[in-house]
């Protein structure tokens, strides 16, 4: 069996006792006792980062027989392939828990006012590839070609401008032109609470109307239009 | 050297523009000083249920042991002054903060029955990030929770209504109690141990996400239980002071969780022991009850009166990552969503939001003001007293962020209004 110990405070001249005295749960243990029953075992060790503490312990009626051996390491034993995997995952979910333990995501919706399609995208990945292959997500980079990044065509060709009243084309989500929210609402609580009924799955005439009218789009045919529009085979066209 | 200590709410109130909402008091003589001010708050908030324990007499097994603040009298009397001067009163349950910061003990209550504690993967608690939590999972606690709320209505009429804090801690991972982890192998083939939280893997992450959303949906079930337990025994037609409110919205969420069809089920043993089979199939039962009732307002006649459910709630929590979201357990932006509350009483530390550009109170009201509910939206500042909590970085912020309403919870005794004190 191998335990690993937290870290201790521990100075060189501490009575080897009084620090297992110290040491209350284990890290990683591999082997078939439980943390609590580990617990009740009081081992003296020392944790310098060049030596293992190896720890064996034995039932022996309603205790346990404790023997250790205190083994510097040199580098000559090799890896446990099963064991590092063992210890890797738990650094791996340490460091993460550390990463995250500070991480506070600015609320998308206090910066842009709506769920952008990168915030669909976690859910919706069909969808959002179907949408990516239609010219809506490319509405910014027609307007680019063509030299038209200003206020008066922006509105319809970028969610982020019409949501916001500002665009960079550096921004970031700048690029992604007419995003899911132009046409099923803000999705700002379906994101957060991930309800259907909080999402206009089908655009009306209207919200299409809005930018599809006049001489922008003279034979702009709603049904044609939503079926052309419709996330493929991703069968998303039901009614609300 | 000597101070005189008084209640001044109304002229201080009025220089920051606020409104004083409640004052939240743990013991019965801040609460009486509280009632005897000039001019007191509009609400006054009791400790009913705290750190585990229930403040006053109660017959549920699991916190009968306790001694309690309160006497029935105590509260009757507190109930009767503040009727007398137009002062709502609630009770304020901390349904699974057992044990606080700094008060973990190898005597405290979750030490001595620790399968009732919720613990992370090192099977601990981490006391260092907010105490020790009870598991919401935990067929026992849910159902002794249940159970003193049914008293809370029944005996403590005397309230208006209750302010309830239902949530873990967002700092750390909790949820891997047998209980938990057995209630999640029977909802979704799968135990919490194996799913690997920091991959990149697009299936691993799924499985995790799942989880979170789980947890989420399973204590909002709960929640929804403990708000429809108490509005039920308290609602009687013109039985109660608060004011009416009927919510018709029915609850259309789609709470069923998808199925995970793809995950191999020969990783997970399914069948645990006798004792924690029955108890996951009560609590799954529990559980798929409370997914079937509409909102608890639904069931409200028309006409009848209804007591008031505020929620504790992180004004912070949807600026989380969906991680910490789970880990909390709370998702009050729901809860307001089901009509399972009347108002918020938000959380964060306002005096870090000073001089953000966008705080944490303006944040969680935006979100509220989307649900298109009615629901009052409250401030709550912890403070020695009301008028320091009025001379605080943290009032100064919430006024900057457009707060019109604090609830200031008194975190150290109060003198009594008008006496004499000697100064610190």
């Amino acid at each position: 069996m191998l335990v690993l110990w937290p870290a201790v405070a521990a100075t060189p001249d501490q009575p080897v006792g009084q620090l297992a005295h110290s040491v209350t749960t284990p890290a990683v243990s591999a082997g078939a006792l439980s943390a609590r029953q580990l617990r009740e075992v009081r081992v003296p060790l020392r944790l310098d980062g060049r030596s293992v503490n190896v720890v064996d312990l034995e039932r022996t009626g309603d205790g346990w027989q404790v023997k250790w051996e205190h083994v510097p390491v040199d580098g000559s034993a090799g890896e446990d392939p099963e064991v590092k995997a063992l210890v890797d995952r738990y650094y791996r979910q340490r460091a993460h828990l550390l990463a995250t333990a500070g991480e506070q995501a600015e609320g998308f919706w206090e910066a842009k006012g709506y769920a952008d399609a990168a915030q669909c995208l976690r859910c919706h990945e069909p969808e959002y590839a179907s949408w990516q292959r239609h010219r809506h997500a490319g509405a910014v980079k027609t307007l680019s070609g063509r030299e038209r990044l200003v206020s008066d065509c922006l509105p319809c060709h970028s969610t982020l401008y019409r949501q916001t009243g500002k665009f960079s084309f550096d921004a970031p989500g700048a690029g992604l032109s007419v995003e899911c929210a132009s046409c099923h609402g803000d999705g700002v609580l379906h994101s957060l609470l991930g309800r259907k009924n909080q999402i206009v799955r089908t655009p009306t005439e209207e919200t299409c109307r809005q930018c599809h009218q006049g001489e922008h789009d003279p034979d702009f045919d709603y049904t044609r239009a939503l079926k052309k529009v419709n996330h493929g085979d991703t069968g998303n066209t039901e009614q609300p | 050297m000597v101070a005189t200590v008084t209640m001044g709410v109304t002229f201080a109130v009025a220089s920051y523009a606020l409104e004083l909402g409640a004052v939240w008091s743990d013991k019965p003589e801040q609460a009486e000083a509280c009632l005897k001010a000039q001019v007191p708050p509009k609400a006054l908030i009791v400790s009913v249920f705290e750190e585990g324990r229930a403040a006053f007499p109660t017959q549920v097994e699991l916190f009968a042991s306790a001694q309690p603040v309160w006497t029935l009298e105590q509260l009757r009397e507190v109930g009767k002054q503040s009727r007398a001067k137009g002062v709502a009163l609630y009770g304020a349950l901390d349904l699974f903060h057992w044990v606080p910061l700094g008060k973990a003990s190898g005597d405290d209550m979750l030490a001595k029955q620790p399968e009732l504690m919720e613990v992370n993967l090192q099977r601990t608690c981490n006391e260092q990030e907010e105490g020790r939590f009870a598991s919401p999972w935990n067929p026992k606690v849910r159902e002794s929770l249940l159970q003193l709320v049914g008293e809370v209505a029944t005996k403590l009429d005397m309230l208006d209504g209750l302010v309830l804090d239902c949530r873990l801690t967002p700092g750390e991972l909790l949820g891997y109690s047998d209980a938990a982890r057995v209630e999640f192998i029977l909802a979704q083939s799968l135990d919490p141990i194996d799913l690997l939280l920091d991959t990149d893997d697009p299936e691993e992450k799924r499985y995790a996400e799942e989880w979170y959303r789980w947890r989420l949906a399973t204590v909002t079930a709960f929640f929804g239980d403990v708000v429809e337990a108490y509005r039920k025994a308290t609602s009687t037609p013109h039985g109660s002071r608060a004011p009416q409110r009927v919510d018709t919205t029915p609850d259309r969420r789609d709470q069923a969780l998808p199925a995970c069809g793809s995950r191999a089920p020969q990783r997970v043993d399914t069948t645990p022991s006798a004792g924690a089979a029955t108890q996951a199939g009560a609590a799954t039962k529990l559980f798929s009850r409370a997914r079937k009732h509409p909102a608890p307002g639904a069931a409200t006649q028309a006409g009848a009166a209804t007591k008031r459910v505020l929620v504790q709630a992180l004004a912070d929590l949807y600026r989380l990552t969906p991680r910490r979201r789970g880990a909390a357990a709370q998702d009050w932006l729901d809860w307001v969503v089901n009509g399972y509350v009347d108002g918020l009483l938000l959380e964060a530390d306002w005096a870090a939001d000073a001089g953000h550009k966008s705080g944490s109170y303006r944040s969680a009201a935006d979100l509220l003001s989307r649900t298109g509910r009615q629901v009052t939206c409250t401030a709550l500042v912890d403070a020695p007293s009301v008028e320091e909590a009025l001379k605080s970085n943290a009032v100064a912020s919430l006024t900057a962020q457009g707060c019109e309403r604090i609830a200031v919870r008194i975190a150290r005794p109060l003198a009594p209004a008008g006496k004499e004190v000697a100064a610190p």
